[in-house]
């Protein structure tokens, strides 16, 4: 998953894209509530833990910071 | 003795040779001496960090360039980029977004790494399947995507 958001934001213009080693960094577990890895936070929402395929990635960004229902025309 | 042993170095050194076009520059924060919590820890991982770096740019010099950064005598630089903890690397080169790892890419970071710089060389040519071009260009908003891991 951290190769798929690099790629991610090599792509796209709009996304930056982090690889944290919580291991060095527990206070970003205990600030997102981070128990397992890989754990995925997007915009500081609530933490999605596991693996993630390209398509839910995708899916999981755009519901963050994809177009709402009035920008869709 | 070398991170990257030396057949795995030349498998790297043929893959990006075949890949490059465009050159990459890495830039590398340490972490500042009596920073705070965590000190000898993270000191250890920023050397680990560069160790590791000085090999990858090594395997394809003409390319890769790395620049090391100090979070206090480069403040401005680093508050621009965002980097509020260290050891920080930041990927410079055709990338629309920003690509940042917190902490030494070893283990499945590595090939992480690896990947990121191939896309890069290759003028940002991502493994990416069609279908993820098309649906991100609806993107409208930043998205900051953090991925925690933590490496065996």
């Amino acid at each position: 998953m951290a190769r798929l958001a690099h790629q991610f934001a090599i792509l796209d213009a709009h996304i930056t894209a982090d690889v944290i080693d919580l291991t060095l960094f527990p206070e970003m577990a205990r600030r997102y509530q981070i128990y397992a890895t890989p754990a995925l936070v997007i915009n500081d929402r609530e933490p999605i833990f596991g693996f993630l395929r390209e398509e839910e990635l995708a899916q999981q960004v755009l519901r963050i910071a994809g177009p709402r229902p009035f920008e869709e025309e | 003795m070398p991170i990257i042993a030396a057949p795995q170095a030349d498998r790297l050194r043929t893959y990006f040779e075949e890949q490059a076009r465009d050159p990459v520059t890495i830039l590398l924060f340490i972490h500042p001496a009596q920073a705070g919590e965590n000190d000898d820890e993270l000191a250890l991982a920023s050397q680990d960090a560069q160790e590791l770096l000085e090999e990858v740019v090594a395997l394809a010099p003409a390319y890769l360039i790395l620049e090391m950064r100090d979070p206090i005598r480069d403040a401005a630089e680093a508050q621009a980029l965002g980097i509020e903890r260290t050891p920080a690397i930041v990927l410079r080169g055709k990338a629309a977004g920003q690509v940042r790892t917190f902490g030494v890419p070893l283990h499945y970071e590595f090939t992480t790494l690896i990947e990121d710089l191939r896309a890069l060389l290759a003028g940002g040519q991502t493994t990416l399947d069609d279908s993820t071009r098309e649906a991100l260009v609806s993107l409208r908003r930043p998205a900051h995507l953090q991925v925690f891991v933590a490496p065996t």
